[in-house]
């Protein structure tokens, strides 16, 4: 663990937006700035600076294919560790052996994630329940906690290249550390996720689906602000120099995402779209994975119209409610 | 006040009025939906003033059961114009009224849409729980301070408004009246506008789904209340409000025989704007 000023980590942050578009929270919300950042837990996660709502992918101009050429690389900083955990698991599917996004994994190889501790969680943070929490460094390439002055540092090589290595922690900054970790993992509840995603798939017909379904409305704001939903709709939309191929995000809660063009639907209804939400999340992604497609940030249970729980759901899904 | 609902829901069960009931039970954050469908649950409904979501919307799902719904004012007279607009029959529509106290965000403040609402009663129900409250006569206030501005800081003003949209469209789910089978925003044959987040696609999504309200939006608020990202988007709609009723004289969701402005035509109507 090391120690570095926090004016000098903020200084260089400023310094690297000449080289780096710096993605960071600000007023609330995960966006670019020109290096400055603000410590919240940002409504639009962290994935928008390498998925971002709306990219071009390529252009058709002039009879030939232009492959929209690659940006600056990106520094993500000042994010929550479960939104540094989220990148990581997108990535767990863009690897895909067969058909790897190489827009995704362009930005994520030459990014770097930043995160700050989260010393304060939230009452709807269950982080804890897939074993990281508010200390977690998967998906960071460093780990800040604010003591004082100071950030304490779990990071490594590519981020103290670039930010400097200031001094060697001392042993009460490890304490500290320690204490700060336990308190805040302390503070947030752990909902049960023995087997859960065998037990899904088990009651993938039962009739609960339909009463716990019922009331979601299908928008997308879950999905849109979901830090690990990743997927996306690709439109080519006329220019006047020619075509521009663009890729979107879109979402599993509306109806059009599964309508095929002889006006069939697979998913008719929220009860189709919600399971498969969940069942995606909780049994689907650690089938293909190995991980839950879920890191617990708790921004669909903040900011669904209806109160849709997702918590809730699992308790009664994973047989402890 | 919540035990005349239950004791109300569980007669309209008894009585065999409804098989479901469209209500409020108690959630993680605040009210939530909840469907009832035998008598013994009605002790799960709850009245509080973190219930404003518009209970309308679920309606159309139930088509062809008898359904009952807790309604306060804005509810009810959205049930009335789903109605006016042959989506529900009357008669399958079992409306439990409830004089509304105005509902209230998180932090306690009242919104906007209850600060100057005119119909806390529900106008048309089939049974009435408490007493009557009378309503505002206040005209759109807030409307007229928009209107005030010169055209190029309305402009202004909606597009940084619209610019935080993410087409997450929850203002769309939450909103009874936004039920068509095919959204514009959705149709890609025709393709009426773009997907993404340009500035003119945003502009044109919150300009036309405010003009598919005009004379059928009850004022609710739900839809600003369901959006993610705090866009303000309720002036457009009272501001359309407030036109229908100047130029139509007519009011949304009070009488589910009055045919809507925009169902129908008369040679009557005013065509100031030509002249």
């Amino acid at each position: 663990m090391r120690r570095i000023k926090k004016e000098a980590i903020e200084k260089k942050l400023k310094e690297l937006a000449k080289d780096y578009r710096i993605f960071a929270p600000m007023n609330g919300d995960v966006k670019e700035t020109g290096g400055e950042f603000e410590e919240c837990f940002p409504r639009l996660s962290g994935k928008c600076a390498f998925l971002p709502p709306e990219e071009e992918i390529l252009r058709y101009k002039d009879g030939k294919v232009e492959e929209t050429p690659e940006d600056k690389p990106i520094i993500l900083f000042g994010i929550k560790p479960c939104d540094a955990r989220a990148i990581s698991l997108i990535e767990l599917a863009m690897r895909d052996e067969k058909f790897p996004d190489v827009y995704f994994l362009r930005k994520k190889e030459k990014g770097i994630i930043v995160s700050i501790a989260c010393k304060e969680p939230g009452d709807t943070c269950f982080c804890t329940s897939f074993g990281h929490g508010p200390f977690s460094t998967q998906g960071s390439d460093a780990l800040l906690v604010e003591k004082d002055d100071y950030y304490l540092v779990l990071g490594n090589e590519k981020f103290f290249k670039l930010f400097g290595e200031g001094e060697e922690a001392r042993e009460e900054d490890k304490e500290y550390f320690e204490e700060a970790k336990k308190r805040a993992e302390e503070k947030i509840e752990k909902i049960p996720i023995d087997n859960l995603g065998e037990k899904l798939l088990s009651r993938i017909e039962d009739p609960v689906w339909e009463k716990i379904s019922r009331k979601c409305l299908n928008c997308g704001a879950c999905t849109f602000l979901c830090p690990t939903c990743y997927c996306f709709d690709i439109q080519d939309l006329e220019r006047s120099w020619g075509v521009s191929r663009r890729r979107y995000w879109d979402s599993c809660m509306f109806s059009i995402y599964t309508k095929e063009a002889s006006g069939h639907n697979p998913r008719p209804t929220h009860r189709e779209r919600v399971r498969n939400r969940i069942m995606h999340k909780f049994s689907y992604y650690p089938y293909l994975y190995g991980e839950f497609g879920c890191t617990g940030c708790g921004r669909c249970v903040v900011y669904c119209p209806v109160n849709f729980d997702i918590r809730e759901v699992l308790k009664i899904l994973g047989g402890s409610g | 006040m919540i035990e005349r609902i239950r004791e109300e829901a569980r007669k309209a069960f008894e009585e065999g009025k409804i098989e479901i009931l469209i209500g409020f039970g108690r959630g993680t954050l605040r009210a939530t939906p909840i469907f009832i469908e035998k008598k013994e649950d009605v002790d799960k409904l709850i009245w509080d003033d973190t219930c404003w979501i518009n209970l309308a919307t679920y309606l159309r799902r139930f088509r062809g059961k008898k359904t009952g719904i807790v309604a306060k004012g804005c509810d009810a007279r959205s049930v009335v114009a789903l109605i006016a607009e042959k989506q529900l029959k009357r008669e399958d529509v079992y409306i439990i009224g409830v004089p509304c106290q105005g509902m209230k965000n998180e932090k306690g403040e009242e919104f906007l849409s209850c600060r100057y609402c005119e119909y806390p009663t529900p106008p048309v129900y089939d049974v009435l729980v408490g007493e009557k409250r009378e309503g505002k006569k206040e005209n759109y206030p807030d409307v007229s301070e928009f209107e005030s501005m010169p055209p190029e800081k309305r402009w202004e003003f909606f597009s940084e408004e619209v610019k935080k949209c993410i087409r997450c469209y929850a203002c769309r789910e939450a909103c009874p009246m936004c039920y068509c089978e095919e959204c514009f925003a959705d149709s890609l044959d025709p393709r009426w506008l773009e997907p993404g987040l340009s500035l003119s696609s945003l502009q044109f999504w919150h300009l036309v789904r405010a003009y598919h309200q005009a004379g059928r939006c009850s004022d609710c608020g739900a839809c600003e209340r369901a959006c993610p990202m705090d866009v303000k988007i309720l002036y457009l709609t009272r501001k359309l409000n407030k036109e229908v009723r100047e130029l139509f004289g007519f009011v949304t969701g009070l009488d589910p025989e009055a045919l809507p402005p925009l169902g129908t035509y008369s040679t009557e109507d005013k065509e100031e704007f030509i002249l």
